[in-house]
């Protein structure tokens, strides 16, 4: 029960405690709007906390005093008692609080500063790490990217070569430091005739001289390139050919060569060419010159002869003066043979051509011959083709032909052998040749043979004008002779020795062929 | 037996055609300018004709022409060093009986000679 005197203190008890709640939390207002003004000013940020804990403890404080008074007015006394203790216990703790902010605050702050400070320098690794992500991510996009192009490029450059590589009808190869090839071109093994793996063959191998094989190391070695060497390719197969070759070494980051590669052109049929055509060229003058010996002969060679003979009238068949004058007949008709065959080689003696089939040619040829050919243990095998169109011709120059090249065969095989005679005829013309196992043709005459008095054969065996007749009769006909040796035909090896084979092409003249002056 | 002219530039050619036919009874006149054996032709009797075809102003061809302007029936055989179809046809056209072929021997110009005169 609460005595009339003590009601004004009581008034102000409880106004005062209403006000004190309503300015402290205008004090928290104001204060929060001085800190959010200026959110470093320490002062400002004290008085903030400092509100806060100062509208706490006045609420605590105020709410209390009005409970307080509103349950003394109402007798319930004994609910304040049990209330008094956390009413109390709560202001003393908020003003602790209130003291606390007072004596941490600026620790507090310290605090909360270093803390924003390492957040702060957190949040801007963190931003660094972010912009380093995203240029990372950039750089690798980039990266991408031209790895992309770059295998796009390699692979388009990649493809380039390798169908400059694949499609090039040059030989390009690649070797070891050793010479062995570790790469090569289809057109190179086919040129080459490479049949076995490439990597057991070595470069060197293939050279069928020596002193090129020489050259060739030796340019590698001493300038690091050898540049337009012609080398005479020997192939598996036996036969030859010639490339022009350009090579280059390879070496390593220390200068130290580990492999080679080169370029080779095929010149075989381009060195045939100027080769036929260089001893087409010396044979036209050869025979320019033969005829012109040949007819300037004729007339004093036809005084001798006719003299000779008038004189043989004067004498005695008998006496020794005719037999004299007969072994001067006998010669003078020697040089007159000499002068026609010089005038078929340059081709200035005249022919008959009609239509004429060369297997019935060859039989007459060999009716005649066959019979000696026996006796010299000489067989001979026919390989004819069955259809042969006619070449248009003259008979007896090519039945010349004939004889001379069975000759030559002949002489070649003293001990005995055979003779194939083959004939053909394809898009080119009708073929024929005459392989003989004999002694064969050396090297170093291959490019003589057909020169007018060029012989092996002894003095008085043979004048060396029977190829030179050979030649000219085929270039009259519009056709080519070729000769190869060793021999071409399978059947002439191994017999007696490596032989020789005669080819000779004519132009084929199929029935109803209109005629042509110039043939 | 038969007169026989010879032409040929050169002189041992003729002379030694002149002494085999002369052998064999024939009167030979051998001439080495086409003009002087034309003139012959022209003015002579003459059975056969022997004419070379390289000549020094004219060549055998024709001398054969002008001789058979002269004397269509004249008898010529052609000798040449140079045997070409070309002139053989044209000697043939032209009236020659025998087309030779130069160096000739003895037997077989004393047998042309005898067939030609003998036709």
């Amino acid at each position: 029960m609460i005595s009339l005197p003590l009601l004004p203190a009581v008034i102000i008890d409880f106004s005062g405690s209403a006000i004190a709640i309503v300015l402290s939390f205008m004090a928290l207002r104001y204060s929060r709007l001085l800190a959010r003004l200026q959110p470093n000013n320490f002062i400002w940020g004290f008085l903030f906390y400092f509100c806060i804990a100062m509208a706490a403890f006045s609420l605590s404080r105020g709410v209390g005093h009005i409970v307080r008074i509103l349950l003394l007015f109402s007798d319930h006394n004994e609910m304040w008692k049990q209330l008094s203790p956390l009413s109390g216990g709560s202001n003393t703790m908020l003003m602790i609080s209130a003291a606390a902010v007072t004596i941490y605050y600026h620790k507090g702050l310290d605090a909360y500063k270093a803390l924003r400070t390492e957040a702060e320098k957190l949040a801007e690794a963190n931003a660094k790490l972010q912009a380093s992500a995203g240029q990372l991510q950039e750089l690798n996009a980039l990266l991408e990217q031209k790895v992309e192009e770059r295998t796009r490029n390699l692979s388009e450059s990649e493809k380039k070569f390798r169908n400059f590589f694949e499609n090039s009808k040059d030989i390009i190869y690649f070797c070891d430091k050793d010479g062995f090839i570790t790469s090569i071109n289809t057109s190179g093994r086919k040129l080459l005739g490479l049949k076995k793996p490439v990597n057991s063959v070595t470069f060197y191998d293939l050279f069928a001289a020596t002193e090129d094989r020489k050259k060739y190391v030796a340019e590698l070695q001493s300038k690091g390139f050898v540049s337009d060497l012609e080398m005479e390719c020997r192939l598996e197969d036996g036969s030859t050919r010639h490339i022009l070759l350009s090579a280059n070494t390879i070496s390593d980051r220390h200068g130290k060569m580990t492999g080679c590669e080169g370029i080779g052109k095929d010149m075989t049929r381009l060195k045939t060419i100027t080769e036929q055509l260089i001893n087409h060229e010396k044979m036209a003058s050869v025979g320019q010159m033969a005829a012109g010996v040949a007819h300037e002969i004729n007339t004093p060679l036809g005084i001798i002869l006719g003299y000779t003979q008038l004189l043989m009238d004067d004498f005695e068949p008998e006496s020794e003066m005719h037999t004299n004058l007969t072994v001067v007949e006998r010669q003078a008709k020697a040089c007159r043979r000499i002068v026609a065959d010089l005038l078929r080689f340059s081709r200035q003696s005249e022919s008959i051509k009609t239509s004429v089939d060369l297997n019935r040619v060859i039989e007459e040829v060999l009716s005649v011959t066959e019979h000696t050919l026996g006796i010299h243990q000489i067989t001979v095998i026919r390989d004819f083709a069955d259809e042969l169109s006619p070449v248009f011709g003259d008979a007896e120059k090519l039945r010349q032909i004939f004889i001379n090249l069975i000759n030559n065969a002949q002489y070649a095989m003293s001990e005995g052998g055979k003779i194939i005679i083959a004939t053909r005829e394809d898009d080119d013309g009708v073929h024929f040749s005459v392989t003989d196992t004999g002694t064969g043709i050396p090297a170093e005459i291959k490019n003589r043979i057909f020169d007018p008095f060029f012989t092996t054969k002894d003095v008085g065996k043979g004048t060396g004008l029977g190829l030179s007749v050979t030649y000219g009769i085929v270039q009259e006909h519009g056709g080519t002779v070729g000769m190869e040796s060793p021999a071409a035909h399978s059947d002439a090896s191994g017999t007696s020795g490596p032989g020789s084979t005669f080819h000779i092409t004519l132009p084929a003249f199929p029935p109803g062929t209109a005629f042509k002056e110039d043939m | 037996m038969a007169n026989i002219l010879v032409l040929d530039d050169v002189l041992d050619a003729v002379i030694l055609v002149q002494k085999i036919l002369s052998r064999q009874g024939h009167q030979v006149e051998v001439y080495t300018k086409e003009e002087d054996a034309i003139d012959h032709v022209a003015s002579q009797p003459v059975d056969l004709a022997i004419l070379d075809i390289k000549l020094k102003k004219m060549n055998g061809i024709q001398v054969l022409a002008e001789m058979k302007k002269l004397r269509p029936d004249l008898r010529v055989i052609m000798l040449t060093g140079y045997p070409t179809i070309e002139t053989a046809r044209e000697a043939v056209n032209l009236g020659a009986g025998e087309y030779c072929v130069k160096p000739i021997d003895k037997q077989e110009l004393e047998e042309k000679v005898a067939e030609i005169l003998a036709r």
